[in-house]
């Protein structure tokens, strides 16, 4: 195809969110925003010649980028390993990481963060690759020469020189009010899956509550995570949907999935304690009634996520 | 004096207010007056350029002059480089420097072979790699369904055309070898466990 033929050069800048991922592109005669959900892109091609402005506002912002969040999660695990084992340094060393790492995103996010947006004569589009000043300030100067290579440049004084004689594109247009924001696209309700989800997450709280249930909760995790896949799935298939539901189906495959392989590591140390030297396999209804605390966190997890995820449910029915 | 009086307006991204000519000009940031953040403003020529005007009256065909395919009564002012048809002023689509008729344009989007028209691509060797990795972290039993879907995946969607970006297909070949890698891994708990039982009895 002719497109693949085309040589992209990647622009500074790029959003690598835990869902979202978006990037910009030079090529020969046009700027390729690319927009991801991970398993699809979209594509939105800005011609130079037709490029009439860029805009770059300060503000700060939450973006969270996946590499910071593994980051964290490794000073995290490193933090853990050093207090339970007695190895003071690695925690201590770790727990510093952990803090600076923390205090940099928070410094960054509150005074190096911006919006970027890029201006047609039909079309206004958001970049959200560009969420970090100093990626927009190069992506803006390289963009700036392209653009210029098409267009050139606007001579000095320019604004003055248009206001004399207005034969610009809204001449005929003085004095009428600048058109509103578009208003955002309504939301959609909660579908099926996300109310069966939310449904899997309080019936796995209450199960383990239950002691005639408890032996159901190797089924109840199994269930909720295929829950949480087919609730990421659905709203991959519908194109985007609501965040608060994709939420709370990844918290929830964390949740059960995390759970989970803690329950059998430490079964598995307890055998290994009980018969040292032999190694055993044995896949057993587990009910968390020798872990306490991770039986608590799991309750408790279950509990909050069902109410967060009814809650954004309700919500968006009001609406 | 603001700028949204002689071109469209150029608007702060974060509060939606439109910049006064001061900001738009200057080459240093300035101060947006809706939120007082700081605001970079790039503007290009392009912002001067008046949209062209067709006028029905103008291309109104008179007699003996060709006319447009499918406008019978507007005089035809170019023929679409795919199928020849002829085109009036409001049916041109000029595109990769020749002109196309609407018909030829939205059956080439259609059927994808307008590639620089493309606006959306499923990423298959990520699905594929995706499969293979999403189970490890959240429930690792579901890698005996994942194994084999990735290969699959993998082997079905091998020619299907990649990202418009990226194009090697390493992700597949990491997919396959994961799959492997983990049906390899199952057939030895399989085997290893008939084993066992078998030496039990």
């Amino acid at each position: 195809m002719a497109a693949d033929q085309i040589r992209y050069t990647r622009l500074p800048g790029r959003l690598r969110g835990v869902f979202h991922t978006a990037s910009l592109w030079l090529g020969d005669d046009h700027l390729l925003a690319v927009s991801g959900w991970r398993f699809s892109e979209d594509y939105k091609r800005f011609y130079y010649r037709d490029i009439q402005a860029v805009v770059v506002t300060r503000t700060p912002r939450g973006v969270l980028p996946v590499p910071w969040i593994l980051a964290v999660v490794v000073a995290s695990i490193t933090c853990v390993i050093g207090y339970v084992r007695s190895i003071h340094w690695l925690g201590e060393a770790s727990a510093e990481v952990l803090i600076v790492l923390a205090l940099y995103l928070l410094v960054v996010s509150l005074m190096q963060s911006c919006r970027c947006r890029i201006q047609t004569a039909v079309s206004h589009a958001e970049l959200p690759s560009l969420y970090r000043l100093w990626s927009a300030r190069k992506a803006l100067a390289i963009l700036e020469r392209r653009i210029g290579e098409v267009q050139g440049a606007l001579a000095e004084g320019w604004m003055a020189h248009v206001a004399e004689s207005p034969a610009g594109f809204a001449a005929s247009q003085s004095g009428e009010a600048p058109a509103p924001p578009a208003p955002p696209p309504p939301r959609r309700s909660a579908t099926p899956l996300e109310l069966a989800l939310y449904a899997g997450l309080a019936a796995g709280g209450g199960a383990l509550l239950l002691p005639a249930l408890s032996g159901f909760w190797t089924v109840v995790i199994v269930v909720q995570v295929l829950l949480g896949i087919a609730v990421l799935v659905d709203q991959h298939r519908r194109g985007g949907g609501a965040r608060a539901a994709r939420i709370v189906a990844v918290l929830t495959m964390a949740l059960a999935g995390g759970i989970g392989y803690v329950d059998n590591l430490v079964s598995a140390l307890q055998q290994v304690q009980a018969h040292p030297g032999q190694f055993t396999m044995s896949v057993r209804p587990a009910d968390l009634s020798h872990l306490p605390v991770l039986k608590w966190i799991y309750v408790g997890g279950c509990l909050l996520l069902a109410v967060a995820g009814a809650f954004s449910a309700l919500t968006r029915r009001k609406e | 004096m603001w700028a949204g009086e002689v071109f469209a307006p150029i608007r702060c991204c974060r509060c939606q207010a439109e910049l006064p000519r001061e900001a738009i000009e200057t080459r240093q940031g300035a101060i947006c007056p809706g939120c007082n953040s700081e605001v970079i403003v790039r503007a290009f020529p392009a912002i001067l350029n008046k949209p062209e005007q067709i006028s029905p009256d103008a291309i109104q065909a008179g007699e003996g002059e060709a006319t447009c395919f499918f406008h019978p009564g507007k005089t035809a002012a170019a023929s679409c480089s795919r199928c020849g048809r002829f085109l009036c002023q409001l049916c041109r689509v000029e595109f990769r420097g020749d002109d196309w008729c609407p018909d030829c344009l939205s059956s080439g989007i259609k059927k994808k072979k307008i590639a620089t028209l493309e606006n959306h691509r499923n990423l298959y060797d990520t699905i594929a790699l995706g499969i293979t990795l999403l189970p490890l972290p959240f429930f690792w039993p579901l890698t005996i369904i994942g194994a084999p879907a990735a290969i699959y995946v993998a082997i079905r969607y091998w020619k299907a055309p990649l990202s418009i970006v990226r194009r090697t297909r390493i992700r597949f070949v990491a997919a396959i070898l994961i799959a492997v890698t983990q049906l390899a891994a199952w057939t030895w708990l399989v085997v290893y466990l008939v084993a066992l039982a078998v030496r039990r009895t």
